[in-house]
């Protein structure tokens, strides 16, 4: 496994995997659809996928002495990096954000708080559910599965911004960066933590089973 | 020992099918995989491997069943698939700096060595390689880990005949020690004819002959000669009879060719045999 | 030793081998209980199948002109000059058979067959 995440980043890897990460900074605009930094994410796995099947990526790693199944956990593994590497990298800045933005200042969309962390999680949940089984059962159409998961993912920032905006209550619980609101929000960040390991785990295991399938 | 077993591999795709695929290889030869394109050579290939999903069958590498052992069993192959270009915007050391850490067994003098044999430049990426470059490159990352067997897909096509002669002498010189074995397949049968020890041969998914070059060559004839003696000849015997305006020409079993007295009879090369073979239906 | 193989012969590549083993074992250009290189090493060489090879081995050594020791290798068997004549004589009269059947179809008599040896042996 660990020579198989050496591959990823010495042969796999796609500049926006790094560039993107840098798009954390868009967490000090002071109004704005915060969601935006961390979809971009989901395009630079797209793009390690699609580089992946132009430069036979798949083949050249199944010819290596490795269990078919490792080949999707590995990539599932870069993908959890990448992920949790834009989520803690734009911690510091949320941190930041809420030191020079007045609380409660972005019509736009939530604040990045807690309960936006979690929330994020939750959309990287949908994303690997959707995404990982759909690119395995073909190991070759990854256009379809950034179709169908893109998708999702917006409607999911839709419906959750949706819901901040318009309902009162969860506007007071979720929409704000007051300090005493934080501890309260844990429990999003809890669930949407939880729901990202388990979508992860099932996903990957599901493209586990549908690749071993999949002739190449 | 065996150590490539084939055993009744079946594949079904909508348009072609391989139909109870079974060879086996002993260690110390070298196998020629012959048929034309789309016989189903790559995709036996792809099979013994698992890139291919087999219906029904059975692969032992070594005598260890594949299905379950897969990576013990790909430890002990060198594999390398003519015109696969990995990476193309890579350098050739990049690609072998992650090939390397999968093999224990790997041989890093090896592996420099037959960079100088096959003229190579590991700082170069592989979209600046010809196609020829290519090959030889994926053959040098399949021979740097001192694999048993060798599994080449069409390891000479794209190359020139100078090259195709040097690495005929390389393979001669991998199973001299009576160790390793190669099974590599092809359509350039001439280089077979110099070099294996057995011939494997695949018409639409079925394999037609597999044992040793020397019998399978001596197995048939060239029969040529006029039309008039094609007219009383018994048809039966003559295999993918090919006739044009000054007299036909066909294969035949050696022990059929007394029947054609006064006909032109020849050795048939591999080449030949496939041509007429594959016109039988 | 010497092999030299041709490819527009219509004698099987083992069989040359074979033969041009055997003769110079009889000429007595290869000493008894020289050691014959191994068969991989010839097949490498001569750029032909090592199954080829073995077969021209096997064939030597069931005529009697080679022995092998296992582990060791294969060498030519120890023959004396009246055993060697014989051996000549054999890989002659089996080649002679072959020609004699040609000339036969050709329709040459006797005779006339030996006018031409005696016209062409000194002069080939």
């Amino acid at each position: 496994m660990k020579n198989l995440l050496y591959k990823e980043f010495k042969l796999a890897k796609h500049p926006t995997m790094f560039l993107f990460l840098a798009f954390a900074l868009m967490l000090l605009i002071p109004s704005y659809p915060y969601y935006v930094a961390f979809i971009y994410t989901c395009l630079a796995v797209f793009f390690v996928f699609l580089t992946g099947r132009e430069t036979k990526d798949v083949v050249f790693t199944a010819l290596l002495p490795v269990a078919k199944g490792d080949i999707v956990r590995a990539r599932c593994v870069l993908v959890v990096l990448m992920e949790l590497a834009q989520v803690l990298i734009s911690v510091p800045f949320a941190i930041l954000s809420v030191r020079i933005n007045p609380n409660g200042c972005n019509p736009a969309g939530i604040e990045a708080n807690v309960a936006f962390f979690g929330l994020v999680l939750g959309m990287y949940a949908l994303f690997n559910l959707l995404f990982f089984p759909i690119f395995y059962r073909t190991a070759y159409n990854a256009g379809r599965a950034l179709l169908i998961s893109g998708l999702a993912v917006m409607l999911y920032i839709v419906v959750a911004e949706g819901l901040v905006l318009a309902v009162p209550l969860i506007n007071a619980y979720l929409d704000t960066t007051a300090a005493s609101a934080q501890l309260r929000q844990l429990p999003v960040l809890a669930a949407g933590g939880g729901l990202y390991v388990l979508a992860t785990w099932a996903a990957c295991r599901k493209s586990v089973r549908l690749f071993e399938k999949v002739d190449l | 020992m065996e150590l490539l077993s084939v055993n009744g591999l079946c594949k079904h795709y909508d348009s072609f099918a391989l139909r109870n695929v079974s060879f086996s290889l002993e260690e110390g030869y070298i196998m020629g995989f012959i048929g034309r394109n789309g016989a189903g050579k790559t995709t036996t290939l792809k099979s013994i491997l698992n890139l291919v999903h087999p219906d029904a069958g059975e692969i032992r590498i070594l005598g260890q069943p594949f299905a379950g052992n897969e990576t013990a069993c790909k430890q002990n192959l060198g594999v390398a698939f003519g015109g696969a270009d990995y990476y193309p915007k890579r350098r050739l050391r990049d690609i072998a700096a992650v090939t390397r850490r999968f093999y224990p067994k790997w041989d890093d003098q090896a592996y420099l060595d037959y960079l100088k044999r096959f003229e190579l430049d590991d700082a170069k990426r592989v979209e600046q390689l010809s196609a020829g470059m290519k090959v030889k490159f994926s053959l040098a990352l399949a021979l740097s880990h001192d694999a048993r067997l060798l599994l080449l897909d069409e390891p000479t096509s794209g190359l020139d005949p100078i090259s195709r002669d040097d690495l005929v002498e390389l393979f001669q010189s991998l199973i001299e020690t009576g160790e390793r074995s190669i099974l590599f397949s092809t359509h350039i049968t001439s280089d077979l004819e110099k070099c294996a020890d057995y011939i494997t041969y695949i018409r639409d998914g079925q394999i037609l002959a597999s044992q040793e070059k020397d019998s399978l060559l001596e197995e048939y004839r060239l029969v040529k000669g006029p039309l008039a003696l094609l007219a009383q000849a018994d048809k039966t015997c003559l295999i993918g009879t090919k006739e044009h305006s000054f007299g036909f020409s066909a294969l035949a079993k050696t022990a059929d060719t007394a029947r054609f007295p006064g006909a032109e009879i020849s050795h048939a090369t591999l080449e030949e045999l496939m041509i007429y073979l594959d016109k039988e239906e | 030793m010497q092999i030299v193989l041709s490819n527009t012969s219509d004698q099987p590549i083992y069989q040359q081998i074979y033969e041009q083993l055997c003769a110079q074992i009889v000429k007595g250009e290869l000493r008894a209980d020289f050691c014959l290189p191994p068969i991989r090493t010839v097949a490498k060489e001569l750029r032909i199948s090592v199954i080829t090879v073995k077969k021209a081995w096997e064939e030597l050594e069931r005529q009697g002109f080679i022995y092998t020791i296992t582990g060791k290798g294969c060498f030519v068997a120890p023959l004396h000059l009246h055993e060697r004549a014989g051996k000549r004589d054999d890989l002659v009269a089996e080649r002679l058979q072959k020609d004699l059947a040609y000339y036969r179809g050709l329709g040459l008599s006797r005779q006339e067959m030996l006018e031409l040896v005696e016209k062409y042996y000194d002069h080939p």
